[in-house]
């Protein structure tokens, strides 16, 4: 039959067939082939030119700044896949890497992190400008809604000594009568007030509870810690389930919802005591052991290999006095820490160690939360702070 | 008084012998035995009794449970085993892109065919035959379509390259459309009646108990008229006619009856076959919105894969098949919403297994779903595909009769219920698991399974695989250009590249106007709720 004639027919059956069967012999072939590379198994070749299965893990790293590179070990990953707010890598081999963000203007934050087999380790990484980005609040604006500084203050003394500014500042004497009062100012002046109020309550009142348990002979740090310090409600700050309290000079987060939810970084994979404070930090073993410790004053070694989570992590105060705390707007991984010096935002994540970076600096100065925006009082101005450098 | 008597004499022998023809048709087509069961034109559980009414009933709700129950299945695996679903979403897209190319290749096999049957001579190839005996009744149901479609239909039958004498025309008109469309009728045969060799007008009596008002029904009532009063008046041998019965906006191409003649004549057993032709939903398609080119393209497709694969077919909207064996099993159904493919069953049923379908990969076109709007006619695309799905009917009739028919062979019977069961449950639930529930491990998983490689990888390898599928699009697209009409004049060129990008709705249309239609059928027999016919409109009236 010519192939013309054969066009008249449909297609031989055995035609069907065998294309049928070869499929299905693929689809078997390719199958674990498949499963196997997306469960973290990759062929590699070794030295002496064998291949071998070996497994590999991941790394995600969401990010607070869009205009950050992510380098792991010194070098930019060549594969990663970078989502509009994270990147993720996979194809490590178990070790543990130094993960960096950074980028121009911004700090670098910096992790040492362990890559478990099959695993994704996550992380969230912040960069916050190196250089204080505000928006100046006056008391009066001009026609156009310009803020306006007085000509008396000295430059030298106003934030735009250290800090770039979002909005235009004009100056001129506040005594011009084409000048407009600005109403947001008024409104922060009433909150800033208030604030101060409520906060010295609670150092009254943080003070007083601090003699009434060193009044107790048996008390200690330790029968304190997981004590419910919600007891005092102003010296805790929620977001969602996750808590901030103070206890003394510290202040912790803790979470509140279920071990199926926890955030990864309260969880740990142990390995033993050295190998665990080798790659975690002392202080996270520290804590494992408040936990997990047998009688013996040790963490069992059926635990190897298993995740073990903390139920709070201590924050990173630089060795400071701790004048106000909260969560950073629309992040619970992130806190805001007033410490003596300034405005620090911190990561609650310990692992390896906290990342601290300053968001404002400052002795004299009050930080409040309103609508989102994180707003400084600082001498006679109000400013608000930005996380990220405008385009 | 003696011209009167010879006259007399003459009409009475004249009807004698009218009788005797219709009695030896008769018991020369016989109705086959199995045609003769009472229940062999079940449409619906409540038309039987007892055990057979409850089996029946059973079978109805087995469809839908199954296809909800593994929609189901699969969102629960996602919450609580979600490693397994995870396997188990890269399988299937590994089988969705193998069976992606497997379709591709079935779809390009015949577009070969088709393109190589367009430029065939069958004239010249039928002409070695001896076919003049043959007629071809084309039977034309119709509701209330604009008289331009019907138009349309009838000059193109008549510019056909076959002998137009042979070809019997019946316009099978409803009552309940009024008597617009009797004048409507009445007006296209006073038109065309010369040209044909017949031109029978039947009107559908309304709200006659037992029926589903539509397209099935009218045909039947039309075959009973054009039996009694063409073929029997005209003493046509039931074995001397092949039957079409053509949607209403059906444009035949100028060599169908010398291809369909030519099939005829070498099919191994003519009368125990049917012969499909491609449908091209191609007539209006310029005037068509995106989404409904999709969808028509979409369907001719998986027609296209369908001539390729005849022993897995049933025949599918306008075909042929002769006149006998329609005869012999009482001319089909006219109690069922699906009627164009319920009959091929029927016949495959009476005739113990013994009935294929031939296909003539010889295109026919017909009318993309258009109305005034775009939504209506998004909706109007919906609730045809809707009635479309509801041919799961027909597995339930199946499943039924093949617990009786014994004769079919066992494996005949469980090779067909497979391949049927399976079309239509993966018709509902392969899209959505695909483009839809495969994302639910990483939004319903377990913390565990969030912290593995798997769960990142997944999207991206399940990613990667859809693209792959995709590509496929691609010729589909080329494909689609080729099976386009002409740009008629005032259109822009820029029409053409429209038409090749469109081809990205297929993820949404194939959850839009397949799968979701499909549940919605599956799911209204699961819960007794039977549908009836609706009749898609035909090109909007300016």
């Amino acid at each position: 039959m010519s192939p013309r004639e054969s066009l008249l027919h449909t297609m031989p059956r055995h035609h069907r067939t065998i294309m049928f069967w070869f499929l299905t012999v693929f689809f078997f072939v390719i199958l674990p082939i498949v499963l196997l590379y997306t469960s973290g198994y990759r062929l590699t070749q070794t030295e002496n030119g064998d291949r071998t299965l070996t497994t590999i893990g991941g790394l995600y790293v969401a990010v607070f700044n869009e205009d950050v590179e992510l380098y792991i070990n010194n070098e930019v990953p060549s594969d990663r896949r970078p989502f509009s707010s994270a990147f993720y890598v996979q194809g490590f081999n178990p070790d543990v890497y130094e993960v960096r963000t950074q980028g121009d203007g911004v700090e670098t934050w910096v992790k040492e992190l362990p890559i478990y087999p099959h695993i994704v380790t996550q992380a969230f990484a912040f960069n916050l400008p190196r250089t204080p980005v505000v928006r100046l609040i006056t008391a009066y604006n001009d026609a156009e809604g310009n803020a306006v500084i007085d000509t008396s203050i000295p430059t030298s003394t106003t934030p735009l000594a250290f800090a770039t500014t979002s909005n235009e500042i004009h100056r001129q004497p506040t005594t011009d009568p084409t000048l407009l009062k600005n109403p947001e100012y008024t409104t922060l002046q009433t909150l800033f007030a208030s604030t101060t109020e409520e906060r010295v309550q609670l150092q009254v009142m943080e003070a007083e509870r601090e003699e009434r348990i060193s009044g107790f002979s048996f008390s200690s740090e330790n029968n304190l810690i997981g004590a419910p310090a919600t007891s005092t409600a102003t010296s805790t700050v929620t977001s969602g389930n996750m808590q901030l309290f103070a206890h003394g000079e510290e202040v912790f987060a803790r979470w509140m919802g279920s071990t199926q939810d926890i955030p990864n970084y309260f969880c740990v994979t142990y390995q033993g005591a050295a190998t665990t404070t080798e790659v975690y930090g002392e202080h996270v073993y520290e804590a494992l052991i408040k936990e997990y410790a047998s009688s013996t004053g040790e963490i069992d070694a059926s635990h190897i290999g298993q995740q073990l989570c903390r139920s709070e992590i201590r924050l990173d105060r630089k060795r400071q006095a701790v004048e106000w705390f909260d969560f950073m707007p629309g992040n619970s991984d992130l806190v805001l820490l007033h410490l003596e010096d300034g405005l620090y935002v911190v990561e609650i994540d310990d692992r390896a160690w906290q990342n601290v970076q300053l968001l404002y600096p400052g002795e004299d100065i009050t930080a409040l939360i309103d609508a989102g925006s994180i707003f400084i009082e600082d001498g006679d101005v109000f400013v608000e702070v930005f996380t990220e450098i405008p385009q | 008084m003696r011209q009167s008597g010879k006259t007399a004499l003459f009409i009475g022998k004249r009807a004698l012998y009218s009788e005797l023809f219709v009695v030896m048709n008769e018991r020369a087509t016989p109705i086959l035995p199995y045609a003769k069961r009472d229940d062999f034109k079940v449409s619906r559980a409540s038309e039987l009794s007892g055990r057979d009414r409850r089996l029946y009933r059973f079978l109805e709700i087995l469809p839908g449970l199954t296809s909800w129950g593994i929609l189901i299945a699969v969102v629960l695996a996602a919450m609580y085993a979600s490693f397994f679903a995870a396997y188990f979403i890269l399988a299937f897209a590994i089988y969705w892109v193998l069976k992606t190319f497997f379709m591709s290749y079935h779809i390009r096999y015949n577009w070969k065919r088709l393109r190589h049957h367009m430029q065939v001579d069958w004239e010249q190839l039928v002409q070695p035959f001896t076919y003049g005996q043959y007629y071809h009744l084309v039977v034309l149901p119709f509701y209330k379509e604009p008289e331009t479609v019907l138009t349309d239909t009838i000059t193109a039958l008549s510019q056909v390259k076959y002998d137009t004498k042979k070809l019997l025309i019946v316009l099978a008109a409803e009552e309940r459309a009024g008597k617009e469309a009797v004048e409507k009728a009445t007006r296209l045969k006073q038109q065309w009646g010369e040209e044909f060799g017949s031109f029978l007008i039947t009107v559908h009596p309304d709200d006659v108990p037992g029926e589903i008002a539509g397209k099935g029904s009218n045909a039947h009532y039309a075959l009973h008229q054009a039996r009694k009063e063409i073929l029997d008046a005209r003493q046509i041998p039931y074995r001397d006619v092949l039957t079409s019965v053509f949607d209403s906006d059906t444009i035949v191409y100028p060599d169908y009856f010398n291809c369909l003649m030519w099939h005829f004549l070498t099919a191994e057993n003519p009368y125990k076959t049917a012969f499909q032709p491609v449908p091209l939903f191609t007539n209006n398609l310029w005037d068509a919105p995106a989404v409904s080119r999709v969808m028509a393209m979409s369907s001719t497709f998986w027609q296209m894969i369908m001539q390729e694969r005849p022993d897995r077919a049933a025949t599918f909207s306008s075909h042929s098949v002769s006149f006998q064996a329609l005869y012999e099993i009482g001319y089909g159904q006219a109690n069922v919403v699906s009627e164009d493919s319920r009959i091929f069953w029927n016949l495959l049923l009476a005739n113990n297994g013994d009935f294929k379908i031939t296909s003539l990969s010889y295109p026919i076109a017909m009318d993309a779903t258009v109305d005034r709007s775009l939504w209506s006619t998004i909706k109007n695309i919906y609730r045809q595909h809707r009635r479309w799905t509801y041919g799961v009917e027909n597995w339930v009739y199946l499943m039924y009769h093949f617990t009786k028919n014994k004769k079919i062979p066992l494996r005949q019977r469980i090779s067909i219920a497979f391949i049927q069961g399976e079309g239509y449950s993966s018709l509902v639930t392969n899209p959505l698991i695909l483009f839809c529930l495969g994302w639910l491990p990483i939004f319903l998983g377990t913390q565990e399974f969030h912290q593995t490689v798997l769960s990142y990888e997944l999207p991206i390898m399940v990613r990667n695989m859809l693209t792959l599928a995709m590509l496929g699009l691609i010729i589909s697209s080329i494909i689609s250009l080729s099976l386009t009409p002409r740009r008629p004049t005032g259109r822009s060129y820029f029409r053409y590249v429209v038409m090749a990008l469109q081809w990205v709705m297929v993820p949404i249309t194939m959850i839009a106007f397949s799968a979701l239609p499909g549940l919605d059928a599956q799911t209204r027999l699961m819960f007794g709720r039977y549908m009836g016919f609706w009749v898609t409109p035909k090109r909007v009236s300016s």
